[in-house]
Order: structure tokens, then sequence, then C-alpha cells
């Protein structure tokens, strides 16, 4: 298989075997494969088991490309964050069929259903907390996320732009999204802290072994930001899956999770500021869904799972009017 | 206005799961079952292709706020009366307290509380 040179160049071995395995679940935007790779000779000399990662065949809008992902990885690796270790990126599409990179498989499972149903976790909650405060600690400029776009007017009125944009390319109107992103135009917080932003950092996006975290998943949508945006998505109420009542990620209270954020960071977190960003979050994922669906529905995908996350459109609006006062 | 994929939709995905995907792996006894269930699918299907709103107040409720003129048939008239209504909600329309956004907003409630019992009536409020 062509990637056999690929490994063997990039890892500077002198001969690479490579067993092929299963896709790995979770990845609805991405494509996820197991590799296990033998090599022999060179600083990777010995067994490793890999995850090759791919573009999937129509992507959502959001998404950055792999080449942006994987200095993403790097960076977040560089800041002590916990992730699978970023190994090596192939932009020739003739090696595995498209662009792919290649890093550690950590071990456990990001199920959200499965991680949540074991109930409170306070000692996860805080690790992943720490972990979020790690994530912080990477401001601009920084060398190698020049690609990263600056803040426009701020945050707020930026993803309020690029969600009305995104609702404009749908072919049906949205009008509990509209009556919600005007709450967001109206009542939004001026410029704050700029940090990189994860944005797609919740429950199902970690790696838990054992209750142990194992590393943090999916840069695909990281961006400079505010930092109570991060805090707001793990804590809405559409990634908390078995546990409701946890409100940090349906794992454990606020209280524990902002108490371990604020003593890693140094920042003190305005409860107001996350009730604004939880709205956000709910229109995000919103849209994403809205997507997501039209993945299926344009005949590009045709996906049972795809078309089933364009029904939890209820659900998400419902928090919306919840959020914004109008239930 | 409901979510999409709509009921037809949904069902047309299901049915070709479960023919493509699910009856390959079956026994001919299980075969035969599943060719029952996506005929009974494709009938359900049809079926629905009638109602356009999750909430029977929603075309009057619109009416209600803009006037029924030029309006053409009733499902064309959802798109056209949501358009608007969203376009207005964008543009702070509906921004002053008073009877229309209070109206606005029952609208909105309604709408969403009758598409969640639709989609996902075990939702824990």
């Amino acid at each position: 298989m062509p990637l056999v040179p690929f490994i063997r160049d990039a890892a500077g071995a002198d001969s690479v075997t490579v067993d092929d395995g299963d896709l790995l679940t979770g990845g609805a935007i991405q494509e996820n494969r197991a590799l296990t790779v033998t090599i022999h000779g060179g600083a990777f000399d010995g067994r490793h088991e890999l995850v090759l990662r791919a573009e999937a065949t129509t992507t959502i809008s959001e998404s950055r490309p792999l080449a942006q992902q994987f200095a993403l990885l790097k960076a977040a690796e560089a800041a002590g964050v916990t992730v699978p270790r970023p190994l090596w990126h192939c932009d020739d599409a003739g090696m595995a069929g498209k662009p792919f990179y290649l890093m550690e498989r950590i071990s456990g499972t990001a199920l959200g259903n499965r991680i949540t149903r074991a109930g409170a976790q306070p000692a996860l909650a805080e690790t992943l907390a720490k972990e979020l405060a790690r994530i912080h600690t990477i401001r601009p400029p920084d060398a190698g996320l020049e690609f990263l776009g600056a803040t426009r007017e701020t945050p707020a009125m930026d993803a309020i732009a690029t969600y009305r944009a995104y609702l404009d390319e749908m072919p049906e109107p949205h009008p509990v999204l509209e009556w919600t992103l005007r709450w967001l135009e109206n009542t939004a917080p001026p410029m704050g802290e700029t940090v990189l932003c994860h944005r797609d950092f919740r429950t199902g996006n970690y790696m838990v072994d054992d209750g142990v975290l194992t590393g943090v998943l999916d840069w695909e949508f990281a961006g400079w930001g505010d930092p109570h945006e991060d805090i707001a998505w793990f804590c809405a109420r559409c990634w908390r899956f078995a546990g409701p009542r946890l409100e940090a990620g349906g794992i454990a209270g606020r209280d524990i999770f902002y108490r371990a954020y604020e003593q890693a960071s140094g920042r003190t977190i305005d409860p107001k500021q996350v009730h604004y960003w939880e709205a956000m979050a709910h229109v995000r994922w919103a849209v994403i869904a809205l997507q997501q669906a039209m993945r299926h529905r344009s005949g590009d995908e045709p996906s049972l799972e795809l078309a089933l996350i364009g029904r939890r459109l209820a659900e998400i609006e419902y928090e919306c009017l919840n959020l914004t006062g109008a239930l | 206005m409901r979510s999409r994929p709509d009921a037809r939709e949904l069902l047309e995905i299901s049915e070709r799961t479960l023919a493509g995907e699910v009856a390959p792996d079956l026994s001919n006894r299980q075969r035969y079952n599943v060719a029952l269930i996506t005929a009974a699918i494709g009938i359900a299907r049809r079926e629905l292709a009638g109602g356009a709103s999750a909430w029977p107040g929603e075309l009057a409720a619109l009416k209600d706020l803009y006037g029924a003129d030029g309006l053409e048939s009733d499902d064309k008239a959802l798109h056209q009366l949501n358009r608007k209504f969203a376009a207005d909600l964008r543009a702070g329309v509906y921004d002053a307290a008073g009877r229309t956004r209070k109206a606005a907003g029952k609208l909105l409630r309604e709408d969403v509380l009758a598409r969640l019992a639709e989609d996902n009536p075990r939702y824990e409020k």
C-alpha cells in the first residue's frame, strides 16, 4: 500500500509494515481509521497503534482543513494539553485516496452516553477544567497558527454574522434561531480576552479510560475567541447526554468545573457571560445540525445518522427559547 | 415549519437502510419480515405526506401577524410567512415589548413544543 513509503520516509525508517484496521466510530464529520504500524529502524523503531484521520466525503463549513488541524494538535501538545500525539501529515491525495494525518491511538471511550452513565465524576471534571485552562494559555500571535483568522468585531458579533450567513444558505427559514440571534445581538458583551478556543471541548470529544482522561480530541473547529465560549460549550444542555442534571458536561456540577478552571487559569468566570455563550452554543449546534442534515438531504451522503441529526433541531431550539427567556 | 429531513425523507432512508444494510445479514425468515416492515414504512410515508405543521395553529398565528393577502396554497403560505417572520425577527421588528412581541413569542413556543413532542417526546425539560 502507498502508505508504507510515506511512513518509511517520514519516520526515517528502514522498513515499515501496515495492518489496516477498523473504521473507528464517532466520526460524523471526519473519517478515522485504526492502523497498526511496525517500524524497523530510525527514531520510531517499534510497533505503533495509530489513527489515520482523513476528511470525510463532504464536510461542513466550519471544519478546518486537515493541515490546520494537525498544526493545532501540535500547538496543543506543545502547550501541555493531553492529546493523541500528532505524528505526520500528508497533503498528497495520491497516497491514501485523500489527504490525511497520523496520530497515536489513545485508549478508552469517547462515547458521551457511556461516559455520562457512570454518574458524577468530579475528578474527571477538574482534570478537564485544567486542560481547558492549558488550551487557553495559547494566545495570539502564535507562530504556527497564523492561519487562524483575526477577530473582526468581537467574537460574539463575528459568530452572529457567521451563523446568519449559514442560515441564509439553508432552504428553509428558522424563526427560533433568528429570534435567538437577535437576542444575542442585543445583549452582546464587549470585547474580552482573546485565547485559543477549542470550540468543540465537550463530553463526547475526549477519551476516558477507566475514569481517567487519555486525550482531548477533535480540534477541527479551534480558533481565537473568548474563554467563556469554551466553558459554555462544555456546560451546554445539549452536551450532557445521560446526565442532564450534572451541568458540567453531564459529569459534575458547574461549581466543581468552574472552581478548577479558575484556579488553574487565574481568571474569574462571569456566569452571565457563560449564560450568553450557552445561548450561542445552541445556535451553533443548531446550525451544525442543519448542515449535517443537508449532507443527507442533498443526496451526497445518504445516512440515517445524518438524517436524524436534523430532527434534533426541536430540542436545541427548545433550549434556545429557554435561555432567551421565551418559554 | 417542521425540522428537516421530514417524516417522508426519514421513512425513505430507514427503508433503504433496512433493505440495503440490515436485510442482507439476516436469515431468509427475518428478511421476509424486513420486507414487510419496509412495505409498511412505505405506506406510512405516503400517508404522512399530508400535514405541514407540527403545531396546528401555526398558519393561523402567522396570518394573525401578517394577514392573508397574496398567499398561495397553505404549504407555500407557511414557507412564505415563516420567511417573512424570520427576516423580521432578524431586523428587530419584534424587539419592542407589546402585543406583537407576545404573539411572536407564543408562536415560537407552540411550534417548538409541538415539534419536540413529535421528534423527542422523552426529552427532559
